[in-house]
């Protein structure tokens, strides 16, 4: 068999019924945590959904090769590349704003101004964690956003348990000094 | 290992409102139908957490009600949305990239100009008062849908696809061609200096090395393997494949 031949077959491959009930499920499970994770990694929120889809089709070709218990780390192995690359094709492309917030994550009881608040924290958010050095980013967004243990950071990151601890209070250290930077640049005193 | 308070607990009330501003941030349901359906994958719309490996956090809980209520508000409008994607996942199986949606039908738009001063994105001003303490304060369940306009993306580059490519390109070799499997995984390090996706090469390799009947090889390469990467997610594969028994 030619690798040309080869090729041609894995492109016009379907899933197979129970490769797509894996998928399923793994979507089912792990959606939200995903796109959660390529948001907080610095895409944007107008191309988290697609690169959110792009963590899946990676997860589809690569079923047989995750682990029972390791689905979580695989994805989130998956969403640092592809939200690596994302950041580096926007140096490229303007930079969309997040017109479609209101729809993801808004209470119809919050009024306009309390809506817009939200989005401007978000922004501010996103910004804050735009600028940090990325394995500090990593480590401070798994424990501080998704309420991650540091073994379970660990685990996930293979890294050293001492090695994350460092991490975490370096990122908490440049967190805080950032916050206090914006709030100087803001003019306000103690708050956003 | 002491775990330290998390700041949105101990911290400040800027802390607070902008670590907080995070949990309002979560994908729609309509999203999620959108991503299922072009996955090829039938939805579950109750998108209750269900992963072993999951950690037992605030996030997840806070995920599975961000779906909970965009799927109760969406309402009839999200229905026909489902029933759609559905009817687009039956007819169309195979998993599309992201730059072929396929005709997902959305809720009604408002035009953009009613939307704009909601979703404002200018930044804050200089002397603004605080709204730290309000945002602390108010419940972050996502709910109405106001759907703007999203203007096309383009996420990332192919090389992610092609790397991906060149590694089944090695592993269809597998079974009847190890030594060609071999080959290839070496023009895929060639090819692709950044090799995203060296694990799972090394771990083609492993097999392909077995399949030739190179053993040590394959035993030197796996222990090497998991003396780096002995947490990683093909590490209990390794193992496998490296073991006597």
């Amino acid at each position: 068999m030619s690798v040309e031949a080869v090729n041609a077959g894995t492109a016009s491959a379907s899933a197979t019924p129970r490769a797509k009930a894996s998928l399923r499920d793994l979507f089912d499970a792990q959606f939200e945590f995903v796109w959660r994770s390529v948001r907080r990694l610095g895409v944007d929120p107008a191309a988290a959904d697609d690169a959110t889809q792009e963590v899946f089709i990676v997860a589809s070709r690569r079923l047989h090769d995750i682990e029972h218990g390791k689905e979580r780390a695989f994805l989130f192995g998956t969403a640092v590349k592809v939200a690596a690359d994302w950041r580096r094709g926007r140096a490229r492309k303007p930079i969309i704003a997040d017109t479609d917030a209101v729809e993801r994550g808004s209470d119809s009881s919050i009024a306009a101004d309390e809506l817009t608040d939200q989005l401007r924290a978000r922004e501010v958010l996103d910004k804050l964690l735009d600028e940090m050095d990325n394995d500090l980013r990593t480590v401070f967004v798994l424990f501080e956003l998704e309420e991650m243990t540091m073994a379970e950071i660990a685990s996930m990151l293979e890294l050293p348990a001492g090695t994350v601890a460092s991490r975490l209070r370096r990122a908490r250290a440049d967190w805080m000094e950032r916050v206090a930077r914006y709030r100087a640049r803001a003019g306000t005193g103690s708050t956003l | 290992m002491i775990e330290p308070s998390r700041l949105r607990d101990s911290g400040d009330a800027t802390d607070r409102a902008l670590l907080g501003a995070a949990v309002s941030d979560a994908p729609s349901a309509a999203s999620r139908a959108e991503i299922a359906g072009r996955l090829g994958i039938s939805f579950d719309g109750g998108g209750g957490p269900s992963d072993p490996s999951a950690p037992s956090s605030g996030a997840s809980s806070v995920a599975s009600g961000s779906a909970s209520w965009g799927t109760l508000l969406i309402g009839l409008g999200a229905i026909g949305t489902v029933a759609l994607t559905v009817s687009v996942m039956q007819s169309n199986d195979v998993v599309v990239p992201p730059s072929e949606p396929p005709p997902v039908a959305q809720p009604p738009l408002l035009p953009p100009t009613q939307a704009q001063p909601i979703a404002s994105s200018d930044p804050p001003l200089i002397g603004e008062p605080s709204i730290s303490e309000r945002l602390e304060t108010r419940s972050t369940q996502p709910a109405h849908r106001i759907r703007t306009a999203v203007p096309a993306i383009v996420t990332t580059e192919a090389t992610l696809a092609d790397e991906l490519a060149a590694i089944d390109i090695a592993r269809n070799l597998l079974p009847h061609e190890p030594s060609a499997a071999m080959a290839q995984l070496d023009a895929y390090r060639q090819n692709f200096p950044r090799q995203r996706f060296a694990q799972e090469a090394t771990v083609v390799r492993i097999e392909a090395l077995i399949a030739s009947g190179d053993r040590p090889r394959a035993e030197a390469l796996g222990t090497a393997f998991l003396e780096q990467h002995g947490n990683s997610p093909p590490a209990t594969r390794v193992r496998r494949l490296i073991s006597h028994d």
